[in-house]
């Protein structure tokens, strides 16, 4: 087990750094760099190149900043002209408060509606939570941001309002499929044709006995859908008008920010690291067979976005 | 086959079917800009303009004189008050034919970029599949790296280091490449799973003994076995690569101006004045979120039961 939660741990350590230099590398070769968008002469532009540092080449400015990076100095930001360490954190604050906010909603509204779908006795509630799950899985975030905005303009509701809505509804209804899913899974097991036998009451058999069993398969997708709604996004921060890591990543590629665009995208990988990592040390803890059946559970699927 | 399944399947082909019938089923020209009639409503009848801003239209007790199966299937035969079905854009664009040739941009789009993406991803899949060598753990590696990223991300930074203004036919071939880039791991993990396991069956084992070379059991055992979950995988590809280019063309990494995209057109309605005003520029939304429905419905059958 803590074999297994340190391969992952190295995984989540190689993303990050990965992430850092790819995208440090692609942004420092693409065409045209930060000092190039302002007009100017040849001269000013070779000395605001050598105010920015661009002079140098491009390996020898990334070892010198992953020299320095144990110090966490992840330079000044040409694009803000602010420290890029606390300009990512602090839209990456704001970024996760979004997400958590969704995911809370999420899963407050996904878990029991998957377990309705799968365990009502009314075939009624069943195919309409079904219904109603494939059709907002058709709505991506996108779509249902632009939705809100029109039904919400001038009702003064607050932007982070809006952007956890529209969040949340595509991805509750993706757990309200994998609940259900999980819950037809578990539904043959001896021990709840036992707990039926004894006269368990059935609302008691689906909370105390069945659910439980579902919840290890439900965390393994949960854990995707959670870094995806943590780690931002890019077309609802521009139709909520509120600037998250999403919008932040799009400025720094846009100006060729290569020190902001490179940070940003380790801070994507951060949080996604860190989200899947303790979802995985929560099924860990909650299913120890897990470590051994693993990588049958990795190829088992994954989740539409 | 189950009726959810078939519902899709006959969604997706009306959807395609008229796509490629755009020329004929368009009411208007796509270029076409008529500033009178900027965020005109869908209308049968004769409007007049009453107030310039924002726009305001009565409409007229005369209809409009339609004209069926000229060249188009239905038109106006009066040039300069055409037929809005779905009224038009605050450039006085026919918004229906703006739709119906984003269709084919968009579908087009996503059918490339999943041509490309299920034949590397096959290839590659099968390869690593279908022996352990260097390649097995080196392309799953990199498989596990760009899944391990929100997929958003990837095709961002991807489209954002190359090239920014290039003519339509560059612009469409390297958002084929970025899709490809971003959707060949997802459908490499999975053939790679079915194939680790189809490999290890008796059957395999026996036409080896039997002699069969590498190449007649890449052929004859494990690409049928996997073409069920390439199947799949194209399904769950379609929506996202549709979004993926409509969030491109939104933030204005995808097509421009004055081609029509889902994307593009969706620019005109972040602003929730003129969407008040205006609430049919949502319809490209409505047409992802109908695509995206029936890819649901399709994929529905391995879902549940």
């Amino acid at each position: 087990m803590r074999r297994f939660l340190a391969g992952r741990l190295a995984f989540a350590l190689a993303l990050v750094l990965v992430a850092y230099v790819g995208v440090y590398l692609l942004t420092g070769l693409a065409p045209g760099d930060a000092a190039g968008d302002h007009m100017g002469s040849e001269a000013t532009l070779a000395l605001q190149r050598a105010r920015l540092g661009l002079d140098r080449p491009l390996l020898e400015r990334l070892a010198s900043r992953l020299w320095q990076l144990p110090t966490l100095d992840l330079g000044t930001s040409a694009r803000f002209g602010q420290p890029v360490l606390a300009l990512v954190a602090q839209r990456a604050a704001s970024t996760v408060q979004a997400g958590a906010a969704a995911l809370l909603l999420a899963l407050a509204l996904g878990i029991p509606a998957g377990v309705l779908a799968a365990r009502s006795s009314s075939s009624v509630v069943r195919h309409g939570i079904a219904t109603l799950s494939v059709l907002l899985l058709s709505l991506p975030a996108l779509v249902m941001a632009l939705l809100l905005l029109v039904l919400t303009s001038g009702t003064g509701l607050p932007s982070l309002v809006l952007m956890v809505i529209a969040l949340a509804l595509p991805a509750a209804a993706l757990l309200e499929r994998l609940q259900a899913r999980a819950l037809h899974g578990v539904l043959r097991d001896p021990c709840l044709t036992a707990a039926r036998a004894r006269g368990v009451p059935a609302a008691q058999v689906t909370w105390h006995h069945a659910w439980p069993l579902s919840v290890p398969a439900v965390l393994g997708l949960a854990g995707v859908i959670a870094g995806q709604l943590l780690s931002g996004a890019l077309a609802i921060e521009l139709v909520a008008v509120r600037s998250g890591l999403g919008l932040l990543t799009f400025d720094a590629l846009q100006a060729r920010d290569v020190e902001l665009a490179a940070a940003c995208a380790a801070a994507v990988a951060l949080i996604v690291s860190v989200v899947s990592l303790s979802a995985d040390a929560l099924q860990l803890w909650l299913d120890p067979r897990v470590s051994i059946a693993n990588d049958d559970a990795a190829a088992d699927g994954y989740p539409a976005r | 086959m189950r009726p959810t399944v078939r519902v899709g399947a006959w969604l997706l082909s009306l959807l395609c079917l008229t796509a490629a019938a755009a020329p004929w089923l368009a009411t208007s020209d796509v270029a076409t800009q008529r500033p009178d009639l900027a965020l005109a409503p869908p209308s049968l009848q004769r409007r007049v303009l009453v107030n310039r801003l924002p726009p305001t239209y009565r409409p007229l007790d005369a209809p409009l004189p339609l004209v069926w199966f000229s060249g188009r299937l239905v038109r106006s035969a009066d040039a300069a008050e055409p037929l809005l079905p779905l009224g038009s854009d605050s450039l006085g664009r026919d918004q229906w034919t703006r739709v119906l040739h984003g269709a084919r941009l968009s579908l087009g789009l996503a059918l490339a970029g999943l041509a490309g993406a299920l034949s590397i991803g096959t290839v590659l899949g099968l390869l690593a599949g279908a022996r352990h060598s260097w390649l097995d753990s080196g392309v799953m590696r990199l498989a596990d790296l760009f899944i391990a990223w929100p997929a958003l991300y990837v095709v961002l930074v991807l489209r954002a280091t190359l090239p920014l203004s290039l003519s339509f036919e560059a612009l469409f071939a390297l958002m084929t490449l970025v899709l490809t880039l971003a959707g060949w791991p997802l459908v490499a993990r999975a053939v790679r799973a079915v194939v680790a396991s189809e490999r290890a069956r008796e059957s395999v084992l026996a036409a080896q003994a039997a002699g069969a070379t590498h190449l007649w059991l890449l052929r004859r055992h494990l690409l049928p076995a996997a073409w069920p979950v390439i199947a799949t995988q194209a399904l769950l590809l379609v929506p996202s690569f549709i979004l993926a280019e409509a969030t491109l063309s939104f933030v204005g990494l995808g097509f421009s101006e004055p081609t029509p995209s889902w994307g593009t057109m969706l620019t005109e309605a972040i602003n929730p004045f003129t969407l008040r005003q205006a609430p049919w520029l949502l319809a490209p939304a409505a047409a992802i979120a109908l695509v995206t429905l029936s890819v649901n419905l399709m994929a529905d059958r391995h879902d549940r039961g």
